[in-house]
């Protein structure tokens, strides 16, 4: 299993890289649980856009747009009665 | 993971290959090397473009193309009379030999293409995807493009190499989302700080007010700006004192009192207009008061920076070419981009050549364009905050000072900044309009202050002075509103940034420890095949002078070709040093040891005229280096090889090797890509049909090229058979001369054996060749072929006996064996030897 405990995060060679990515993913869990489901949820646009031959400039838009309702959506969930006072 | 070998290929109507209605068939096998010879323009490429099709979904050397030369009908071919290209191709898996996979691609004539399995394979499909590695299918230009490329290109392609396509993909994703400039703009943080510096800006103004309106009301200073709530309870109890305000405002809060009744109530006490004028008075130099004075030094430092962004952007604008030319400069990036235009050096409008690249160009030119907004954004951006128009704004809106629309110019100057077009004429004309502004505002103050110690004088001192607290406290009021208002908005403000900001830490964060974590897993891939890619080259080579080195570097994708040692000397550069030839081998050792490594779904690869740059000795210890150390045979070592060569001293040795080893060699034979290819040493039954359903069809042309390429194959694999030695030149003469040189060197070396009297032939058998088979050949084919005329003037019944003439022919080098109780036709082993 990919080693990122108490000493440099990394990927195990034996694995896949699905399962690379699970251990990326718990890793980023212990520095950021909130947005590491931000980046699970637009992971697929992460991996797929940037590779179909789109311009970086449209994919990168299209990942931060949706990146960016989701963040919305968190301060709602976090600060709406705060806000409505 | 299963793993697959490669061991037939069907093809039917692709490119070069029409074999309608009899499919071009080859089939490997999974533990010999697998050999493909084929002479220029044969079809050998149309194979290795079919099985890329199969694979990958296109032929890279077409989809590289421009655009309008790619068009999909020229992936089928264009003889085809369905037009429509089958490619079927068996896999076998490598722990079970009993299983095979087919999977069955078809594709017409509009570029519509279809996956089936005709061994129902579930997702024939995803099978074809998994097989796509980056070593499956290599052509020289692999070779080519993973030397010239830049190191930060040969880097990720190298990734890919080692079986981390997706690492190397998913970090150049993750650069792009992590750029802190895109990070910025797509994200509007800086929107957002501006609108929290303006909420914060409001506040303090509001809280500034609020203590000066407090300690008119009171005459106390406003001690704790937290409690905002119970000062306006003292304000409220401070003014309950007075009795002609007390019913007002005993048991209400701030928010409750209505200010107009409370003035009218003074206005009634006073008994006149005199109180109504004074508290109007009042209002109006409280209003004008707030109005902000700047002073000369203020303005001259504000100004100072915008002037110089002003005078930067100009010259700047002299440089660049004007909007036309931005467009031109947007509309050739944007073509470079789409793919539509790939010559890189070479202008689309002209075809003129380059000497650098056309984009490299591209960007210097946009680049200045780029420059131009950039410093127009930061003038807009300080043009906004500048306090000189907000000031003109303010004081020509302030409707006590009362200027008329027309003459107002604020607004216009403010619409010029927010469109960038801010001059330095403007900034003169604002200051100019800035102090006549400022005079109005100073002598209609002086001219209220008059006024209003005219009217106090007419009036009671105390009710002057409760009007000016009841306005205070109106104001009070007011500005403990729009405090609140403000505060809550820029707590809304701020954790929204504060989000926002926690994402682009994150994602920088994710960004820094997936890079470091490919690195690594790089690295030790790099390591992993760094022993084994150097001997491969060395056994290429055969030349231990030259160690060559990758090295990629560690925070970075770059991956760098370097020579260890070279000729005594050490780290140098190795593209100056390392000619073509040493650079493919550098190139092909890395493949290999990469391929060698890793253990993906692909368990073949196909090689097509990789070793064009090689003279004869390194295309040798290449293919020895394949055969002896790379090639599965058994066990979980190795992988299958399949190589296409047009080279004939290459075939040489594939033959040798086809006879000795285990190794299997197809050689290409027919016409063009009007007609039928053929493997030569599988289909002489078929091909025989063939002929004769033509001819009974009565399709002497077409019957004629066939005839023509069954003698050609049979007399090579005579000579192939009998180890008959031919002229060096021997495939370097006239391709329509082929079966000429074929049967001189027969002829000759069994004339040769015969005077030495060695020959194993028997006296029949001797005089059949010389009396019979060969008189009947020359005189029925060669008359019409070896000058290259049609064979459309032999008649079918001449073109039956030259068919039946060279079986006979090839009869005389067999004999009949019993030694195995029955009889069985077999070769001699030479022209010399019977067993």
């Amino acid at each position: 299993m990919a080693k990122g405990t108490n000493r440099e995060f990394t990927f195990d060679e034996e694995e896949s890289f699905d399962s690379n990515m699970e251990f990326l993913f718990s890793k980023l869990e212990d520095i950021d649980s909130d947005m590491v489901q931000i980046l699970k949820k637009n992971f697929d646009s992460l991996k797929e856009n940037f590779n179909q031959g789109q311009r970086n400039h449209d994919a990168r838009r299209h990942f931060n747009e949706s990146v960016k309702r989701d963040l919305d959506a968190l301060f709602e969930s976090r600060y709406s009665d705060n806000v409505s006072k | 993971m299963k793993r697959y070998f490669l061991t037939k290929i069907q093809i039917e109507g692709f490119r070069g290959i029409n074999n309608e209605g009899n499919p071009l068939c080859l089939e490997f096998k999974s533990d010999h090397v697998n050999s493909i010879f084929g002479a220029n323009g044969l079809g050998k490429s149309s194979i290795f473009g079919a099985i890329s099709y199969a694979i990958r979904g296109n032929i890279q050397i077409l989809h590289q193309l421009p655009h309008k030369e790619r068009s999909e009908r020229y992936y089928t071919n264009l003889f085809h009379s369905k037009q429509k290209a089958k490619i079927e191709l068996e896999f076998e898996v490598d722990d079970d030999a009993q299983t095979k996979v087919s999977v069955l691609v078809e594709l017409d004539e509009n570029g519509n293409r279809q996956v089936s399995s005709p061994s129902n394979y579930p997702d024939p499909e995803e099978l074809l995807k998994s097989l796509n590695e980056k070593f499956t299918l290599i052509d020289y230009r692999t070779f080519s493009r993973f030397i010239e490329n830049s190191p930060l290109e040969r880097g990720r392609s190298f990734s890919s190499l080692l079986g981390l396509s997706e690492y190397a993909d998913l970090r150049q994703s993750f650069q792009v989302v992590s750029d802190i400039r895109s990070l910025k703009s797509d994200f509007e943080l800086e929107t957002l700080n501006e609108i929290l510096n303006s909420m914060g800006d409001a506040k303090a103004n509001a809280l500034e007010n609020l203590k000066s309106n407090y300690k008119t009301v009171t005459g106390d200073e406003l001690q704790d700006a937290d409690c905002l709530e119970s000062n306006a309870e003292k304000v409220v109890n401070s003014l309950q004192k007075e009795q002609i305000l007390n019913s007002h405002f005993k048991g209400k809060t701030l928010s409750q009192i209505d200010f107009q009744e409370v003035n009218e109530a003074i206005r009634v006490e006073e008994g006149g207009e005199t109180s109504q004028l004074l508290f109007d008075t009042n209002s109006k130099l409280t209003t004008l008061k707030k109005l902000e004075l700047i002073d000369e030094e203020v303005l001259e430092a504000e100004q100072q920076g915008i002037i110089l962004l002003i005078d930067k952007k100009n010259r700047l604008i002299k440089d660049t070419k004007g909007e036309l030319f931005k467009q031109l400069y947007e509309l050739a990036a944007s073509l470079i981009d789409s793919e539509n235009w790939e010559e890189e050096k070479k202008c689309p409008l002209c075809f003129s050549s380059l000497d650098e690249p056309l984009k490299a160009h591209i960007d210097v030119e946009l680049g200045k364009y780029i420059e131009v907004n950039n410093i127009t954004i930061q003038i807009i951006a300080i043009g906004k905050k500048m306090k000189l128009l907000k000031q003109i704004v303010e004081l020509e809106g302030c409707e006590f000072l009362e200027i008329g629309e027309d003459a107002r110019i604020g607004s216009k100057l403010r619409d010029k900044v927010n469109a960038g077009e801010l001059t330095k004429h403007d900034l003169e004309t604002a200051k100019k309009r800035l102090n006549e502004v400022q005079e109005k505002l100073i002598s209609k103050i002086d001219k209220l202050e008059k006024q209003r110690d005219e009217l106090e004088k007419k009036l009671p001192n105390s009710l002057v002075k409760l009007a000016e607290k009841v306005e205070a406290a109106r104001q009070f009021s007011e500005n403990l509103t729009q405090y609140e208002v403000k505060g809550k908005e820029e707590f809304k403000y701020s954790k929204k940034l504060e989000i926002r900001k926690q994402w682009q830490e994150f994602i920088t964060h994710a960004t820094n420890l997936f890079s470091k974590a490919e690195s690594i897993l790089a690295q030790s891939k790099i390591v992993a095949i760094d022993t084994e890619y150097k001997s491969m080259f060395n056994q290429i080579m055969n030349n231990d002078e030259i160690v060559p080195d990758l090295q990629r570097a560690e925070t970075k994708e770059n991956l760098n070709l370097q020579l260890d040692y070279f000729h005594g000397r050490q780290k140098l550069h190795a593209l100056p040093l390392l000619s073509e030839s040493y650079r493919n081998a550098l190139a092909i050792s890395v493949f290999l040891a990469a391929a060698k490594n890793h253990k993906g779904v692909s368990r073949f690869i196909v090689l097509d005229d990789v070793t064009s740059s090689f003279d004869a000795g390194h295309q040798l210890n290449l293919m020895e280096l394949i055969r002896m150390s790379l090639q599965y045979y058994s066990g979980d070592q190795g992988v299958q090889f399949i190589i296409l060569s047009h080279d004939q001293l290459l075939n040489n040795y594939f033959n040798r090797m086809d006879n000795e080893t285990k190794w299997v060699n197809h050689v290409l034979s027919g016409g063009n890509s009007t007609s039928t290819l053929y493997v030569q040493n599988q289909n002489f039954r078929e091909m025989k049909e063939k002929i004769i359903e033509l001819l009974n069809a009565g399709e002497s042309y077409f019957a004629g090229l066939l005839v023509r390429q069954y003698l050609e194959f049979k007399l090579q694999l005579i000579i192939r058979k009998m180890n008959i030695p031919v002229p060096i030149d021997f495939t370097e003469k006239s391709i329509s001369r082929m079966i000429k040189n074929c049967l001189n060197a027969i002829q000759s070396a069994v004339k040769i054996h015969k005077c030495l009297g060695d020959l194993v032939l028997d006296d029949d058998q001797y005089k059949k060749l010389n009396n019979i088979s060969m008189p009947s050949i020359v005189g029925n084919m060669l008359a019409h072929y070896g000058t290259e005329a049609s064979g459309s003037s032999l008649t079918p019944n001449m073109l039956q006996q030259v068919v039946e003439s060279i079986d006979e022919y090839a009869e005389c080098f067999r004999y009949d064996d019993y030694s195995k109780g029955k009889k069985c036709r077999k070769w001699y082993r030479s022209l010399t030897k019977k067993l």
